[in-house]
């Protein structure tokens, strides 16, 4: 029973203290989670938006340095050399180049130079149909083909052309081939800090991957790109918090993508749950200490009085309790200690009533014994003589027992005379009177002759009123001339 | 059942107190003894076979000051490793650091940290950004491109080659030596206008990598008169790739940069008579030894930079050359 109210308590307690926690804890969690993941898809954006600058502004200084050297009159010379002098001069003064080619207005190449070296005119090819040809012609702009792979060292180029310009007629006289080392800016991007194992990556308009930190994820791979931010599958497959912008150049489309693994991403979250957590259980450990303590504190002095009211139940009554406190449970002790004190005094009371009880109650005994001895004495004076004193009272049960003593000790003494001596009986009457005759007549039938002495006047004169008839029984006036006249009698009989 | 598990409660509670305790302990430090000086040096990458050569100079030269003891810290190409190896250092009270950062912007703060706590620091090859160290010590590697240019211009010059086809091996593109290699080569030819760069590729400083590039490169261009590459090993992959097409290498020059004592390094090649010319790139190791020792017993005030003038290896001086620097 107490053990059921400690465990009841002390969970409760517990409880008390726990769920606030809890509650606390998990809203605390919730919202770290939320803030962590906001703040890492905010830097991933923040880093896409480097990137797009980034490569906006490499291409866009890519397409200056073209529309620089077109502007160079020996590009448009027939000086071969010159050209090819011109060319070179970009391609490795300036390394943003991997080849130029310069191409006439009906498409064929006049002049290629890559990084290797100027290519023979055996090798210069045409480019009709290309649309890296027709669409600069046609719309007078700037044209982005996409990008390949160097073949030679499989860095990422873009393929882009520029018209160049007949200077008279304002119109396009041919373009001017370039494929941009996209290497270097690549690298830089795909660098961009942001996390551990974060990722940018390029993906062109075809959804193929350009760009990657990891340069052998990036070859002819097309992994699909998520529709929104937020978690996703990232491109080596594990879940990743990412965010992916689009950007255009001319007619060039990219999308930057920047993703970090969720495990990274939720990494500081985790540890400030750990910590979290740890914190929950070290006050767990406290609450659940304090409430120890705290429940003992109610319960065992509880437990201590129920002990005692048991021992009092079983007749203890000398049980008492210290008294430990100051408080309630205090003020319990000292009750309990007083009511216990009131019941002992109470049992000592009753005991000592029914001593005094019992021993009256044997006087009583006692005192009746010799009463009922004293009221029926056959007193044997004389050899064949015995005389019955009757003194008091005499009811119909002392009559019954006066006839039963004198009945028996006639008997049994085999007296011939029985004197009843009724000089001390305090009232006559009627039952009286019967009494003394039916006590002559079964004594007479015994054989036995009955004498009355000491009849009083009082007797005598109730005798005469009520007309009862005493004509066999020998009366006398005391005993002494009763006994007189028994001896006498006997006598004379012998 | 509450009354068994409290020693249970107790000893969860100890643990916890003690496991707390013992997060917030202190790591031990070895501080030095005085009269003695504790130097930690954190090295970007051991595996460089450069970077390798300067913590050789660096334990040469500190071993003539028995009073110096040198801790290396290899960082193996991690800028993370590389802060933790330098928040060691100051943990452990070092007297001095020289540092050969991976990369400049990462390292920064650290190199700024200890110097802020009065270490003076050595900041070797890379710099850092700002002005928190004691002192830079370094080659400039303009300088060495403009002395292989004036010296491939010169060669032209007295070979009568008109034109004279220079195929370049670059290193990584984007990195300060392999820019800085190309500019000033591009400077030191500028004397000599029959001197033309006619094919250029990054074989990203790896021997291996060059050789396909070179093939491709001759392949063509049938007319090479100079090889120059950013470093020794892709020069020896360009002579590879001169046998591997079958090309005569013996009117070509080759020039290299580095000049490694080490058994496969450019000062052997020179002797072997493979690489026609190279230059050392200083690792400035000695140098540093002596400006700590300068620093920490002489309290001299050093310099903010001290570039470091390289050497012209040729056949005439390498032999001499290798046994300077210690190689065999």
């Amino acid at each position: 029973m107490n053990r059921s109210l400690r465990v009841s308590l002390t969970s409760l307690l517990i409880a008390l203290s726990l769920i606030p926690a809890l509650v606390v804890g998990t809203a605390l969690g919730w919202s770290i989670f939320q803030r962590e993941r906001a703040q890492v898809l905010r830097f991933e954006r923040q880093i896409s938006e480097q990137a797009t600058d980034q490569i906006t502004t490499y291409i866009a200084g890519a397409e200056t340095e073209l529309y620089t050297l077109i502007q160079d009159p020996d590009l448009h010379g027939t000086n071969a050399l010159a050209r090819e002098a011109v060319m070179r001069e970009a391609l490795l003064y300036r390394n943003t180049f991997d080849e130029l080619a310069l191409v006439d207005n009906l498409g064929a190449e006049s002049s290629r130079v890559s990084r290797i070296g100027a290519a023979a005119s055996a090798d210069l090819h045409s480019h009709r149909t290309d649309a890296i040809f027709t669409e600069p012609m046609r719309l007078n702009k700037t044209y982005y083909l996409g990008f390949e792979l160097s073949q030679l060292n499989g860095e990422p180029l873009l393929w882009m052309a520029v018209p160049t310009l007949d200077v008279p007629s304002g119109q396009p006289d041919g373009v001017l081939i370039a494929k941009v080392r996209m290497r270097q800016v690549f690298d830089r991007v795909t660098s961009l800090p942001f996390g551990p194992n974060s990722t940018v990556m390029v993906f062109d308009a075809t959804g193929r991957l350009v760009a990657h930190p990891n340069l052998a994820v990036v070859i002819n791979t097309t992994p699909p790109i998520p529709a929104a931010d937020g978690v996703a599958n990232g491109v080596l497959g594990e879940e990743v918090l990412q965010v992916r912008r689009l950007m255009n150049i001319g007619n060039l489309s990219l999308v930057i993508r920047a993703e970090q693994p969720l495990a990274d991403a939720d990494a500081s979250m985790r540890d400030s749950l750990t910590t979290a957590t740890l914190l929950f259980f070290v006050i767990a450990v406290v609450a659940a200490a304090f409430a120890l303590i705290a429940v003992n504190r109610i319960s065992r002095p509880i437990r201590i009085l129920a002990a005692a009211t048991q021992r009092i139940s079983a007749g203890d009554t000398s049980s008492q309790v210290a008294v430990t406190r100051r408080d309630e449970i205090g003020a319990l002790q000292r009750d309990f200690n007083q009511m216990v004190a009131d019941l002992r005094a109470q049992r000592t009371a009753i005991d000592e009533r029914t001593t005094d009880l019992q021993t009256s109650l044997d006087r009583q005994r006692d005192l009746l014994e010799t009463v009922a001895q004293l009221s029926s004495p056959l007193l044997p004076v004389w050899d064949g003589v015995v005389v019955l004193p009757i003194v008091g009272h005499v009811d119909a049960q002392r009559g019954a027992a006066l006839t039963t003593a004198l009945v028996e000790g006639v008997a049994k003494r085999r007296s011939r005379v029985a004197i009843l001596d009724i000089t001390g009986l305090a009232t006559v009457n009627t039952e009286v009177v019967q009494t003394l005759l039916h006590a002559t007549q079964a004594i007479e039938l015994l054989g036995t002759h009955a004498m009355l002495a000491g009849v009083s006047a009082s007797f005598a004169q109730h005798i005469v009123a009520n007309g009862v008839d005493l004509s066999g029984l020998e009366s006398y006036r005391d005993l002494q001339s009763a006994a007189e006249q028994a001896i006498t009698r006997l006598n004379g009989q012998r | 059942m509450l009354k068994r598990l409290r020693p249970l409660i107790t000893l969860a509670t100890l643990v916890l107190v003690i496991g707390l305790a013992a997060c917030g302990s202190a790591p031990s430090t070895a501080q030095p003894t005085p009269g003695r000086f504790v130097i930690g040096m954190s090295q970007a990458n051991n595996a460089e076979p450069w970077r390798a050569a300067m913590n050789a100079q660096i334990a040469a030269a500190a071993l003539k000051h028995p009073e110096l003891e040198v801790r290396f810290a290899d960082a193996k190409q991690s800028n993370a490793t590389q802060v933790a190896d330098v928040e060691r250092f100051i943990e452990a009270g070092v007297n001095l650091l020289i540092i050969s950062p991976n990369e400049a912007t990462p390292l920064t703060n650290v190199v700024a940290r200890a110097y802020d706590k009065g270490i003076p620091v050595i900041v070797l090859d890379r710099k850092v950004n700002g002005a928190k160290y004691t002192m830079w010590i370094g080659a400039d590697n303009k300088l060495i491109g403009r002395r292989a240019g004036a010296y491939a211009a010169q060669w032209c010059k007295v070979q009568g080659r008109d034109p004279c086809n220079v195929i370049e091996l670059r290193g990584l593109e984007g990195s300060t030596p392999a820019t800085e290699r190309g500019d000033g080569f591009r400077e030191g030819i500028a004397t000599n206008p029959t001197v033309k760069i006619i094919a250029s590729q990054n074989a990203d400083w790896i021997g291996d990598k060059a050789i396909p590039l070179a093939v491709e490169m001759l392949k063509v261009n049938p007319k090479v008169d100079v090889v120059y590459a950013h470093n020794d090993p892709m020069a020896e992959g360009a002579i590879n790739a001169f046998a591997q097409t079958k090309t005569d290498l013996s009117t070509t020059l080759i020039i290299g940069i580095d000049a490694l004592p080490t058994p496969d390094g450019g000062i052997k090649s020179v002797i072997a008579n493979r690489i026609n010319v190279t230059y050392v790139y200083p690792t400035g190791g000695q140098e540093a030894i002596e400006w700590a020792v300068k620093i920490l017993e002489q309290q001299a005030q050093p310099p903010k930079e001290v570039i470091l003038d390289t050497l012209e290896v040729v056949p005439a001086n390498a032999v001499e050359l290798l046994k300077t620097f210690g190689g065999q």
